[in-house]
């Protein structure tokens, strides 16, 4: 009885579209915290976060099935 | 390709330690290759090549172009994991971390690769090998804890265009604030 909400709550979190999201997020946040640098208030070291969000993406995008 | 001795515990672990470190290995042979040719160029020019790549890729993406870019079009044996609980595994995503060794089915890695190649730092070009090696990680971890075999690539395949979108929506931001990092 308990189980299967358990089961269904932990699978949507694993849905291609939820994990989607969370790479979106991660990425969002890292392009927003370069952006400060561009403008001139941030640490330089932020960009390396874009960097790694570039490479999350792209990861991430190779997903699909041949 | 999740088999079974990559599907539970440690070895999918070493599965994903793989993966990262695949991506990374990419990531320094691209920016070491693309430290020979960039250094003459000036960064406008370094950025336009970035821009046509990723053009020729969203064409080609749409099926307005036909180019073939180059791809493994193989699986990784799955006689590497005859090496061992763990250190076939980690062969296993070492390889198709790399990028270089199975399918490609999306462009994104190219431009990646181009950004790298013709943009990126050393310490820049980790980042991005590593961010690619997690990404590839992501899809490996979900599919593990999503459900039944291929359930979890039956809902990326019944989402895939949209989620195609969004993953380009997302490096296409990160590429813009990267090219006015160097740009402006």
């Amino acid at each position: 009885m308990t189980a299967e909400p358990v089961s269904t709550y932990r699978r949507s979190l694993w849905h291609p579209i939820a994990v989607a999201a969370a790479v979106l997020a991660v990425t969002a946040g890292a392009t927003l915290a370069g952006a400060t640098t561009v403008a001139g208030s941030g640490p330089g070291g932020l960009v390396l976060g874009v960097w790694l969000s570039l490479g999350l993406t792209a990861g991430y995008a190779t997903s699909g099935s041949t | 390709m999740l088999s079974s001795p990559v599907r539970r515990g440690t070895p999918s672990l070493a599965f994903c330690i793989g993966l990262v470190l695949g991506g990374i290995a990419s990531a320094v042979v691209s920016v070491v290759a693309g430290s020979l040719v960039r250094a003459p160029l000036p960064a406008w020019l370094r950025w336009l090549l970035v821009a046509a790549v990723l053009v020729v890729v969203w064409l080609r993406d749409r099926g307005v172009l036909r180019v073939t870019l180059p791809e493994n079009r193989r699986l990784v044996p799955e006689s590497v994991l005859r090496l061992g609980r763990h250190l076939g595994p980690l062969q296993f995503g070492l390889e198709m971390g790399t990028g270089a060794r199975t399918f490609m089915t999306s462009g994104l890695p190219y431009v990646a690769v181009a950004a790298v190649m013709l943009i990126a730092s050393f310490p820049a070009a980790l980042c991005a090998g590593a961010g690619f090696g997690v990404g590839r990680a992501l899809m490996t971890m979900s599919n593990l804890r999503y459900g039944p075999d291929n359930m979890w690539s039956d809902e990326w395949d019944r989402h895939g265009r949209w989620l195609g979108v969004l993953m380009a929506s997302g490096f296409v931001a990160a590429l813009g604030v990267l090219a006015a990092s160097t740009l402006l």
